[in-house]
């Protein structure tokens, strides 16, 4: 076999060792700067943030709208993701090309298992309609994705944006409702599971080896 | 953290044939055959068998099974239809179609299905993987946290390694840190036929006897080597390596230890396995109980290098243990969890490890750091409820 | 007939006409030893003792009662339990107790014992409790029943600076524990850093959520509840009191400075062979709790009248200047933006108080306003609040505010309003420790 000695193309397991392009190196010195807490905490997060920042560089399905390192690690990205939609719960299905994501990862989340509810919350579209999604048109409105009932402590920020992808266009969701974790919403769990037909929305995984590339 | 899983397809990109036939492959029964490698595509785990016209080189019916310890690759002798094949599983999801970057030929991408059957053909066929040096310690380290490297299962307690050089990877797990010399040769029969079995039962996983470190006796190994493995599929190779050989470490330990114990008398021992290749779940039945592990007799000899002995009571003084060959780089939590059930204590309270000539409680790294062959230690409770 | 003795002790008739004498009350002197080593007086040490005590189990109700024995200074005791059938069988009550808050009813007992001990019930799960509850405290005591407990108040001692004695039990083999965490030092071992492997899968057990109907109540989805028991502790009620009984000892050794010093060791019994072992504790460099040391300061004001940025000035902090600074108040979050029934955000930036859903409402479609998630943070970056940092928190939702927390790169400031008492420190033959309360 004819294997030139080199270095590993990036994969999502060496995200750290990516040389950060402007302007998300740009990004990564002011947000770095801004990290506030004790010091493993900031180290941290400043490591998560690099990898984000790599992320989004080596894909284009993710663009970082919003990156905070202050107390907790907040971030809002817009994720190229299909999306089930069904205005106010009772309009026709649509599936959206696109979601804006608000993460957030709280320092307890570094130390402690937390649950899966705690994490990312859908900003767009409003109208989401999804079995692990709250609905909006029920109070309070805040569309909260389920990542499952409970995540381990020290969960990558990286692992979560993957989880967010494959939960959100349902390669990997729950709606089966013997499932002790339960569902966010019903109503959603119930027509997915009377159209499996439309399960999951694609079959694209989030980094291919061609977004490697480039 | 396995990154890999986040991949949601369960399918190869591709259909079968569109992956095969470009790369040469023929429609043959059973699968897709080139120059002597087969291929049988399945869903979960593809399965290659490598049968090349050198009749020398295959295993004919009657043979002793052939041995591949220590041989780049991870291919491996399994008994099927009364003879030994060469065969190879490999994971479904592996294959695909997507170019692999790593590798090239004459200028020209390969893909991930044609890099690892090239690999697979090279390995079997033992040719010199020149040119491929293994992943950076550090990225293999990567891949898996400290604590997948300890297989703690009741008594049971085995401390794995990962090989890592310029020219080699690999996993290896003891099974016996030491083969009796004075075994009987039944029983030493029954122990292959154990390792045997092992190898045909786990994907990847090898096992056989190496030549003790120190140069007396041998020692019983459970092994995934993944030299040359292309990059494009190291590390899901590496962490399906190394869930494969804990389940089959579990699955041997036990039963090795019984066989290689001498304080374990059966009279069933006195007959040889059948060489029939075994069908169905490999059963044990005791026909005399192991004896009390407090009545366990002093073993003399000299300590092993790398190996630890030690007497191990518990905080109550009910249960005492003569402990033999712990590796000493195992971990003194993953030794004290092993203790404890081994006395049968409660499991749903951690335990820890005191120096009894000191009182010192013993850290979370290794235990051969920590303590002095012939030291005595207690086994305590770590109470935290009130 | 039986006819009860005059004088009895047990019961007297009272005289018609007659009022009845009070009950003589018992003095700690009648009791008290003159310890061998001590000079200073053991008496007004006692009388200053704050004692915490953190579980009022088995073991927890064990050192309460002993304590109270002693007629100390004060006792604050925390648990959020009830007792049950069970209760009976291991703690140190009657059937009377029977369903009533654990905390509430040992310090009636308390309260009996020595009427002169001030003593605070708190029937609540620490983690819901304020920061100052544990301020006034000089020594904590653990006994709790879920390694979540121990986490909290590890990480709490830590914080403010505060001994921490952990007893437990291990009924099975009869083995009773005493760790005694100085929390003079933040690099000192502290409860997490003896934590392992087994610890954390404890841990991973205790904490069950469901992703439906999750509580949005305080505008963020709840995610710090605490642990909960795994399974019940088994022992006998002499092994609980026999872990009582040494960390009372402990701490009575530690009060009045009586022999070897016993911060930072662990001591060890087993009643099977009545071996016992006092082994050093080090610090874990890898625990995973932050060994970080609160400053404890009184607020320039009633939290209601004071501005952010007053505060950010009295922690040392300019504000606007450069660095990330966050402020908290606890019991409240600062919510940036609100949903409503029109689906659209709505600006709110206020205080809203946990457990309050609705922060205001809407003007055009004049439902309720429900925090969003991810724009409600318990800790606000101090450049988020803009403008607002020189309004006064009650105008900003705080009124009811008693503690706010000022975090900056290095530095972490409790302010408490009203200040809280002064606790009483070791004994001067231990080492000092550096204290910030006023």
């Amino acid at each position: 076999m004819n294997v030139p000695p080199h270095q590993p193309a990036p994969s999502l397991s060496t995200l750290h060792e990516v040389e950060l392009l402007p302007p998300y190196r740009g990004i990564y010195e002011k947000v770095a700067l801004g990290a506030g807490g004790p010091e493993p905490w900031r180290r941290r997060k400043q490591a998560a943030a690099h990898e984000l920042l790599a992320l989004a560089q080596l894909s284009q399905r993710i663009t970082i709208q919003y990156l905070d390192l202050t107390e907790a690690i907040r971030t809002v990205f817009a994720l190229r993701v299909p999306v089930p939609c069904r205005r106010g719960g009772v309009g026709p299905f649509q599936v959206a090309p696109m979601a804006v994501i608000g993460l957030t990862y709280r320092p307890e989340a570094a130390l402690r298992p937390q649950p899966g509810f705690s994490f990312a919350e859908i900003l767009e579209p409003r109208d989401v309609f999804h079995p692990n999604v709250s609905p909006s048109y029920q109070p309070p409105g805040a569309q909260i994705l389920c990542l499952g009932p409970k995540l381990p402590a020290g969960i990558r920020m990286v692992d979560l944006v993957l989880m967010i992808y494959t939960a959100t266009c349902l390669q990997d969701a729950t709606f089966s409702f013997t499932d002790s974790a339960g569902l966010a919403n019903q109503a959603a769990g119930l027509f997915l599971e009377a159209n499996p037909a439309r399960v999951p929305l694609t079959r694209e995984p989030f980094l291919s080896s061609k977004e490697v590339i480039q | 953290m396995n990154t890999a899983s986040w991949s949601s397809s369960t399918h190869p990109a591709a259909g079968w044939s569109e992956v095969l036939l470009p790369e040469g492959f023929t429609p043959a029964a059973g699968g897709y055959e080139r120059a002597g490698l087969r291929v049988c595509p399945a869903q979960d785990w593809w399965t290659l068998e490598y049968r090349p016209d050198d009749e020398s080189l295959t295993s004919q019916a009657g043979d002793a099974r052939p041995d591949r310890i220590g041989q780049a690759g991870a291919w491996k002798w399994v008994a099927q239809d009364r003879a030994f094949r060469l065969l190879l599983a490999l994971p479904a999801s592996l294959f695909t179609v997507e170019t692999d970057e790593i590798c090239w030929d004459a200028g020209t991408p390969v893909t991930a299905a044609d890099a690892l059957l090239r690999w697979a053909h090279e390995t079997a066929a033992g040719v010199s993987l020149t040119g491929w040096t293994a992943p950076l310690r550090k990225v293999v380290e990567s891949w898996f946290s400290r604590e997948q490297l300890t297989v703690v299962a009741g008594p049971l307690l085995r401390q794995g390694e990962v090989i890592r050089e310029p020219g080699r990877l690999a996993l290896r797990f003891p099974i016996l840190s030491q083969v009796p010399g004075d075994l009987p040769p039944a029983r030493l029969a029954w122990l292959r036929a154990l390792l045997e079995e092992a190898q045909d039962r786990w994907h990847l996983v090898r096992c056989g006897f190496l030549p003790a470190p120190d140069g007396a006796g041998q020692v019983a190994i459970a092994e995934v080597d993944l030299t040359g493995v292309p990059p494009v599929a190291s590390e899901i190779l590496f962490v399906t390596a190394l869930e494969a050989l804990r389940g089959a470490v579990q699955w041997l330990g036990e039963p090795a230890d019984w066989l290689a114990d001498p304080n374990v008398a059966w009279n069933f021992w006195l007959s040889v396995p059948n060489n029939e290749p075994t069908k169905g779940p490999y059963q044990m039945k005791a026909l005399t109980p192991t004896p009390e592990p407090s009545a366990a007799a002093q073993v003399p000899g000299q300590p092993r290098g790398g190996m630890l002995r030690f007497e191990a009571r518990d905080v109550t003084g009910t249960h005492v243990l003569e402990v033999r060959n712990v590796q000493r780089t195992t971990p003194a939590g993953a030794v004290a969890t092993a203790l404890a059930s081994r006395m049968g204590l409660p499991a749903d309270v951690p335990w820890i490890i005191r120096n009894d000539a000191t009182g010192a409680v013993l850290e979370e790294r290794p235990i051969g750091d920590q303590i002095e062959d012939g030291a005595k230690v207690v086994l305590s409770p770590k109470a935290h409820l009130g | 007939m039986t006819r009860l003795r005059q004088n009895s002790s047990v019961t007297k008739a009272q005289t018609p006409g007659k009022t009845r004498r009070a009950p003589a009350r018992a003095r700690r002197a009648d009791r008290l030893p003159k310890f061998v080593g001590m000079n200073d007086d053991a008496e007004a040490a006692l009388d200053e003792l704050v004692v915490a005590i953190v579980g009022t189990g088995s073991v927890g109700a064990t050192v309460a009662l002993s304590l109270a024995r002693l007629q100390v200074g004060k006792l604050i005791l925390i648990d959020r339990g009830k007792f049950k059938a069970a209760s009976l069988l291991t703690q140190p009550v009657g059937p009377e107790c029977l369903g009533q808050p654990k905390a509430s009813h040992l310090a009636e007992r308390c309260r009996a014992i020595s009427p002169t001990t001030h003593v605070e019930a708190w029937d609540a799960p620490l983690e819901d409790l304020p920061w100052s509850t544990l301020v006034p405290a000089g020594i904590v005591v653990l006994a709790g029943d879920n390694l979540s407990l121990t986490w909290e108040t590890g990480q709490r001692c830590l914080q403010l600076g505060l001994p921490l004695i952990h007893a437990a039990i291990h009924g099975e083999t009869l083995t009773a524990q005493c760790r005694f965490f100085a929390g003079t030092e933040p690099d000192g071992p502290c409860p997490v850093c003896l934590f392992g492997p087994g610890e954390f899968r404890l841990l991973e057990e205790e904490r069950v959520w469901s992703c439906e109907g999750q509580s949005f109540a305080a505008g963020l989805p709840r995610s710090t509840s605490g642990g909960r028991a795994v399974s019940p502790t088994r022992s006998l009620r002499s092994a609980c009191a026999l872990a009582g009984h040494i960390a009372t000892l402990s701490l009575v050794r530690w009060a009045l400075g009586l022999g070897a010093p016993l911060q930072n060791t662990m001591t060890e019994i087993c009643a099977y062979t009545w071996r016992t072992f006092v082994t050093p504790l080090r610090r874990n460099p890898a625990c995973s709790l932050p060994h970080e040391r609160w400053k404890v300061c009184a607020s320039p004001a009633a939290l209601r009248q004071v501005t952010p940025a007053s505060l950010l000035r009295a922690a040392g902090i300019r504000a606007g200047g450069a660095g990330p600074a966050t402020i908290a108040i606890l019991g409240h979050r600062w919510v940036e933006c609100g949903l409503c029934a029109c689906l659209d955000p709505k600006p709110v930036h206020r205080f809203v108080r946990n457990g309050h859903p609705a922060c205001s409402r809407c003007q055009r479609c004049r439902r309720p306003l429900f925090a969003q998630p991810f724009y409600s943070h318990e800790s606000v970056p101090a450049k988020l609040l803009g403008p607002r940092l020189h309004e006064p928190l009650g105008r900003l939702g705080a009124a009811h505010a008693a503690e706010a927390r000022v975090r900056c790169a290095h530095q972490t400031v409790l302010f408490v309003h009203p200040p809280a008492g002064r606790r009483r420190g070791p004994h001067p033959s231990t080492p000092p420790q550096s204290r910030s309360s006023p």
